[in-house]
């Protein structure tokens, strides 16, 4: 059962810098805690307004870094208790505007293994639904053309199913709905975050000193505006498709102690930046609880 | 193992369902309606004398020619009464919807129009663009004029209507027949020629001079109006027609003195730098666009547009020049741009983005609009009364802006980011001149007229004129002392429209 929990983690430390990836297939397994602090920095020069891709001599290139803090922590056998907090800055390489530097948004979620059915040699199937609640951690700028988010409380709903063959190899499949609430802008009134459905196809190797992944994952916005005049940012509908892939290895010498990469793409996209990102992370396993039912 | 396999897939249903449920509540909530719901205007005065008040365009009664008003007692009067009965009391649910929206005030309403009209056309054409009469770039100078126009039209217009309806002395349709089901509040206001009529057209005229392409929506939405007015049981058509034929005739007057204010040549690219002699500034010292690419400057002559109020009185609060760049006062001022810059609060940054109203929005002078509309709906002014605040208010601010721009070509000041490159904005870099500031200007004309009209609020209101040009420093785009000879300049010409309202018989 070891090596199932040093791969969760993984993904998230890579990949929730923004939001994404907080849920992954695997279970932690009661008591064990774990730890990551992690790295990103994105950045492009081209963003989508609608769907066709322009650049702005005004903003040049927009880069973003994050430092995240992740936990995750198996309170049983069966349930997850999964929590995010980036700082997240962003700045323009041209014109003027302000860089934008503050702790971003608060995850948590709970994640349950709701199914699981082992076919022995075949591989095993288990299905597992979340529950997320997102806040901003601070009173962050949401609507400029440099910002590090949309600032709104969201609910999230997800749905998993992962199939692992033996061997080590998994195909994870999770869809979701992203509720976002609204949010009074600076310009003193409240407006409209659209929500978004989300999906994500994952295959990838676990083993217990080395991970591999590749993914991909589509966004869509419900609603929303397109960039324009005097469209507040955060009310824009954001699309995307994007793909990536995350490496893990732990340090042998050190026991429980990992590190991580990943990179990601952004394939095509509705109002947002045609992004790259790359990740580095370390992670440290703490075993909370004894229980030799793990 | 099985049965607690069994209990984890009920309780994680259950809790699917609650997030579902709770997901569908919050969308509930989240609904923001489009359109701004009033309440329906009850004036607190008939204002009997207004037919008397000064006009801006000095409006001969007599050269205004009206259908006459057939009598109580005619055939066709007595039609149209019997049109009423039947469209008040089988009123749908979409035409009760309609005319409660216009209930609230056809100048409140057609004010609402303009502003999201500027806002719509707010967008700078792309660099080179060669210009378009049928998308005009409604930016702050534009808007202002946009607004004055329209609040001139609209008051000119009331005032005579309000003369004709005291010569005419038709009582309401309602006060006539007992049958026709009243939706807006009974008055003592005669009713020919409908106010509604007289505004929605002279304002559609108006608008639809700002905005060509807009014709077709503008007509529908000045038939809504006066339809509105029958189905509320509130006008006959010949009330309607009267109103539209008056209307229109003061638009004409209006769009007249538009056409010869001398706007149209406010956007020469090439003529400003010798009326203003740009070449004897140091070009080190010079102005320059910090777009890319490079954009010629915002209607560089629209300082030498023809104000409403007294020329010669408004030009002499001309502000005098700023500090040259290389004195001691420059530079402290640029380092108080650079330090509020370097350490800005979230206060700081909410304030300069609430008042920054910059590209596709209805602009500062828009804002100002706002900000009347709501006064004069809490005050419960008659549709006369409420044209004059937004006349007084928006000549004013137009004026302002006028001088706000003379002193921009004049003296042709760099914007801090330019003198000092790692000054950062909170809001966009306005592609003008620094010195004065627009906002301080146009919010300092407004307030003071405004605070003059609702004394009560006075305190109030210029705080928020004040806030509104700091926040232009907190933004990083204005040193201090563009805001302060803004507002002293705004503040003048305030005074000027103080002294025309102390003058127009409505006090």
């Amino acid at each position: 059962m070891q090596f199932k929990i040093t791969i969760g983690f993984v993904l998230m430390v890579v990949l929730s810098a923004q939001g994404q990836g907080m849920i992954d297939g695997f279970m932690r397994g009661r008591g064990n805690l774990t730890t990551a602090l992690s790295y990103s920095t994105e950045s492009y020069d081209t963003y989508y307004v609608k769907d066709s891709a322009v650049n702005n001599p005004n903003l040049g290139t927009i880069s973003t870094t994050s430092v995240n803090l992740f936990a995750a922590f198996g309170a049983t056998k069966y349930l997850d208790v999964v929590i995010g907090l980036p700082f997240v800055s962003a700045n323009a390489s041209q014109g003027y505007w302000s860089t934008q530097s503050a702790l971003q948004d608060f995850s948590i979620y709970l994640k349950g293994r709701v199914y699981e059915k082992d076919f022995g040699a075949l591989g095993k199937l288990s299905a597992m639904a979340a529950a997320g609640y997102i806040m901003p951690a601070s009173n962050y700028v949401p609507d400029a053309p440099v910002a590090i988010g949309h600032r709104s409380k969201n609910l999230e709903g997800r749905l998993l199913i992962q199939y692992r063959l033996p061997f080590g190899l998994f195909l994870m499949t999770q869809g979701g709905y992203i509720q976002r609430g609204n949010i009074t802008i600076d310009r003193g009134y409240e407006v409209s975050v659209p929500d978004a459905w989300d999906y994500v196809v994952r295959v990838g190797g676990s083993y217990k000193i080395f991970y591999a992944d590749a993914w991909l994952n589509i966004q869509r916005a419900r609603s929303g505006t397109n960039i324009g005049a005097g469209i507040a940012f955060p009310t824009n509908a954001v699309s995307y498709q994007r793909a990536g892939f995350t490496l893990y290895s732990s340090v042998p010498p050190i026991k429980n102690l990992g590190v991580s990469a990943g990179m990601s793409f952004t394939l095509s996209g509705e109002n947002i930046g045609k992004a790259t990102r790359i990740s580095i992370g370390i992670v440290y396993n703490v075993p909370v609880i004894k229980d030799k039912n793990n | 193992m099985k049965s607690s396999n069994k209990a984890y897939v009920f309780k994680w249903k259950a809790a699917i369902m609650l997030i579902v449920t709770f997901s569908f509540l919050q969308s509930c909530d989240e609904d923001i309606p489009s359109i701004k719901s009033l309440p329906i205007l009850a004036p607190t005065k008939v204002d009997e004398t207004a037919g008397n008040w000064k006009t801006v365009l000095n409006i001969n009664a007599s050269s205004i020619s009206l259908p006459t008003a057939e009598a109580i007692s005619s055939a066709a009067y007595q039609a149209e009464l019997a049109e009423l009965v039947s469209l008040s009391t089988n009123r749908t649910a979409s035409q009760t919807n309609t005319a409660n929206y216009w209930a609230a005030g056809a100048v409140v309403r057609w004010n609402e129009i303009a502003r999201a009209l500027v806002a719509k056309y707010n967008i700078a054409p792309i660099v080179g663009a060669p210009a378009n009469p049928n998308k005009p770039f409604s930016n702050p100078p534009f808007a202002a004029r946009a607004y004055a126009l329209l609040s001139v039209a609209q008051y000119d217009a009331l005032v005579t209507t309000w003369k004709f309806k005291y010569q005419t002395n038709r009582p309401t349709p309602a006060s006539t027949n007992g049958s026709i089901k009243l939706l807006t509040p009974e008055t003592t206001l005669p009713s020919f020629p409908s106010e509604h009529a007289v505004v929605a057209e002279a304002s559609r005229k108006v608008l639809e001079f700002l905005f060509p392409a807009e014709k077709e929506y503008l007509q529908k939405l000045a038939d809504e109006n006066k339809n509105s007015r029958k189905w509320a049981g509130a006008n006959t058509q010949s009330d309607l027609d009267a109103g539209t034929s008056l209307g229109s005739q003061v638009a004409t007057l209006a769009i007249n003195r538009a056409k010869t204010d001398r706007m149209s040549q406010a956007g020469s690219q090439t003529t400003f730098i010798d009326y203003f002699n740009i070449a004897r500034i140091a070009e080190s010292e010079r102005w320059t666009s910090l777009e890319l690419p490079y954009r010629p400057p915002m209607l560089p002559l629209y300082g030498k547009v023809k104000p409403w109020y007294d020329s010669l009185s408004a030009f002499a609060a001309l502000p005098p020049a700023p500090p040259s760049l290389s004195s001691a006062e420059f530079k402290n001022a640029l380092q108080e741009v650079r330090t509020i810059a370097d350490n800005r609060t979230r206060e700081q940054w909410r304030i300069a983005d609430f008042w920054a109203d910059g590209a596709g929005t209805f602009t500062p002078p828009g804002h100002w609009n706002l900000i009347a509309q709501d006064l004069i709906i809490d005050a419960k002014w008659s549709e006369v009364r409420s044209a004059r605040v937004f006349s007084l208010m928006n000549r004013a601010v137009m004026d302002a802006g006028i001088l706000c721009w003379y002193a921009k070509y004049q003296y042709y000041l760099p914007r801090p980011s330019q003198v000092d490159p790692a000054i950062k904005t909170a809001t966009g870099i306005p592609n003008f001149p620094a010195y004065t500031s627009g906002h301080a200007s146009f919010s300092a004309a407004a307030a003071t007229l405004l605070a003059y009209l609702f004394p009560s609020k006075a305190s109030q209101l210029l705080n928020q004129a004040d806030e509104a040009a700091l926040s232009r420093l907190y933004g990083g785009i204005h040193y201090r002392f563009d805001n302060d000879r803004g507002k002293e300049c705004g503040a003048k010409i305030g005074q000027l429209a103080v002294a025309w309202a102390q003058a127009d018989g409505a006090n």
